[in-house]
């Protein structure tokens, strides 16, 4: 799978939490479920963040001519545009979180989904388990910090978050340098 | 010209996540397998971690997020670990997910004790 695909696999929840953007788009008439994943061409969302429309009768009608057919290249595109619009939501949602913390730290907050190629809660145990903080928020995006030398932070206490993985006090290192972790609420 | 775009189908995104589901269900039976292994009491949580980890590095892909979930998960303090893979199953299959065998099991099978 590619890594634009994976992203918006794993961020299926998120987009589909997102008010006022893709999960007001009507996906229970537009988009089309396939093999379990919920599939929306990225002009439709980009039309619905852009100018509030949903696609018409025509478009849905292309849209399923079109599913059969479509070039490989061409969709190549249209999933990198949808990743564009997740990296724009993820990037608002970034924004609320720093806006919740300390302004010192707020530049050191960063969203899980860049740390790694699984999930962003995966990616947040395994940040956890590797000496850092990773917390989510409120508004459904899991964040982790680093200091000023990107290395991870392990006791930072967020000011606010639904939970929070961090290593347990005292430190006990594996011998793979992995550290005993817990959700602290 | 927009609705000539309305071709470029996500077609990547389509890629199913029933690998994914099948991985976490493989951890599942993973652990079927170890609580019906008879000597499975007397083994230590490394022991029985090293049980599931050698079947996870088996049949798993090295990117799996099942593989790399219970590899953090199996670092996690004891009582939170079955809590926790349940709910990277659930974040990742966005479907509700549970393991009777791990949850009898996750406790006293991980890295620290």
């Amino acid at each position: 799978m590619s890594n634009a695909a994976k992203v918006i696999e794993n961020h299926q929840n998120l987009m589909q939490s997102t008010s006022g953007t893709i999960a007001s788009i009507g996906l229970e008439k537009a988009g089309q479920k396939v093999a379990g994943v919920l599939v929306t061409p990225a002009v439709w969302a980009l039309n619905y963040s852009t100018k509030g429309s949903t696609p018409d009768g025509i478009d849905i009608g292309l849209y399923a001519t079109g599913f059969a057919g479509a070039l490989a290249s061409v969709a190549a595109i249209g999933t990198g545009i949808l990743k564009a619009v997740i990296d724009d939501d993820i990037d608002e949602k970034l924004k609320q979180v720093m806006s919740y913390e300390d302004p010192k730290y707020r530049t050191f907050i960063k969203p899980c989904y860049r740390y790694g190629m699984s999930a962003p809660q995966i990616n947040a145990m395994t940040i956890a388990s590797k000496g850092g903080t990773a917390w989510l928020h409120q508004n459904g995006l899991w964040v982790y910090i680093t200091d000023i030398n990107n290395k991870l932070v392990m006791d930072f206490k967020p000011k606010t978050a639904v939970q929070i993985y961090q290593p347990k006090q005292p430190l006990i290192r594996d011998n793979q340098g992995l550290l005993k972790w817990k959700t602290v609420r | 010209m927009l609705r000539l775009l309305i071709f470029p189908l996500v077609l990547s995104a389509c890629i199913s996540t029933t690998n994914q589901a099948n991985d976490f269900d493989l951890v599942c039976h993973y652990f079927e397998a170890l609580e019906k292994s008879p000597q499975q009491i007397s083994l230590s949580h490394k022991e029985r971690n090293q049980f599931i980890v050698k079947k996870i590095n088996q049949n798993l892909d090295p990117q799996s997020d099942a593989k790399i979930a219970w590899e953090a998960i199996s670092r996690a303090v004891s009582e939170q670990r079955y809590e926790l893979f349940k709910s990277g199953a659930e974040s990742v299959l966005k479907n509700k997910w549970e393991c009777k065998a791990m949850k009898r099991l996750a406790n006293v099978t991980g890295v620290f004790e």
